[in-house]
């Protein structure tokens, strides 16, 4: 059990608290590693822990009748899942999981809203968070409806490397495949084009990004526009 | 089921399709490349600045060799609801 104040400030929402608000919560922060698919709520299951990455990445995925998978958002770094629960008990809407293995601090969702009913300033936090995330749904949402797979590939891309923080994302082809609704092989070629461009290298699931600049121009306008959202004040 | 490869090429360069995909048949593959093609071509036919109206599909068997092959243009854009 380490609850050491660096461990879990490399996500962004913990590290923007301020240092007496942070000591709040940290008597009952975890850090705790999840490996990849781990699954974290399915639709309808009672938020009963909130989750802070600060390392790998988790996704939140509607599934539908058929069996297929839609990307409704991913959290990094960046974020939190659950945080809402803060407010009182909720029920999650989307399966949540692990999609890229790291370490996640963890807080039980009934200590968090003990702690936010004694501190107001704290419910204000996560309504801004809730209100960012809403507008993130918005774009993401138009972006699926409007752009095509090379353009959200690129997207994602850049995303999921900026919530992991580095250059390399371990993701299947099968597993974008589902993120972005079409089939694997749409995936393939996009993928091999991309990298026959030398914008990235693509092996065995996992991806580096070579050239960021061209992966930027190829990924539709909503990559900016949901970066330039992710207001959260920030230590880095 | 078998296994069916989709290379797409444009008479000069290749992407070549590593992992293949199982289907049940020939007609499933057909179905199969053209829906591919139909995302791809969605709404524009240039992306990562290659025009793909241009290019080709080729649906390959585990031998690699060609069964069917035919122009992104000959596909008709997949109806949006």
């Amino acid at each position: 059990m380490d609850a050491r104040l660096e461990s879990h400030r490399d996500n962004r929402l913990l590290a923007a608290l301020a240092p007496e608000m942070f000591e709040l919560m940290r008597p009952d922060l975890r850090l705790i590693s999840l490996q990849q698919s781990h699954e974290l709520y399915e639709p309808g299951d009672e938020i009963d822990q909130i989750y802070f990455p600060q390392s790998g990445m988790l996704s939140l995925l509607i599934v539908t009748k058929d069996g297929r998978f839609f990307e409704t958002s991913t959290v990094g770094r960046d974020g939190a899942v659950g945080l809402h629960a803060g407010l009182g008990p909720r029920f999650s809407l989307t399966r949540a999981t692990v999609q890229i293995a790291g370490k996640f601090s963890v807080i039980r969702a009934d200590r968090f809203a003990s702690i936010v009913q004694d501190h107001p300033f704290l419910r204000d936090v996560i309504s801004r968070y809730i209100e960012l995330l809403w507008e993130e749904a918005q774009q993401i949402a138009a972006c699926n409806a409007g752009h095509d797979a090379s353009e959200r590939l690129c997207r994602w891309l850049l995303q999921c490397a900026d919530r992991v923080g580095g250059d390399t994302v371990d993701l299947t082809q099968e597993f974008l495949a589902q993120m972005l609704g079409t089939r694997r092989t749409t995936v393939t070629i996009l993928a091999k084009s991309l990298q026959d461009e030398g914008v990235i290298k693509y092996r065995r699931g996992r991806i580096h990004i070579l050239d960021r600049e061209s992966l930027k121009h190829h990924a539709c306008e909503c990559y900016h526009v949901m970066q330039s959202g992710r207001l959260m004040p920030s230590n880095s | 089921m078998s296994m069916f490869y989709f290379d797409v090429h444009d008479g000069d360069k290749v992407l070549s399709d590593d992992d293949g995909t199982d289907l049940a048949d020939i007609d499933a593959a057909r179905e199969h490349a053209v829906v591919v093609v139909q995302e791809l071509m969605f709404r524009r036919s240039e992306m990562l600045d290659r025009d793909w109206s241009a290019w080709k599909i080729s649906i390959l068997d585990g031998e690699g060799v060609e069964l069917l092959r035919f122009n992104f243009s000959d596909v008709s854009p997949r109806k949006t609801s």
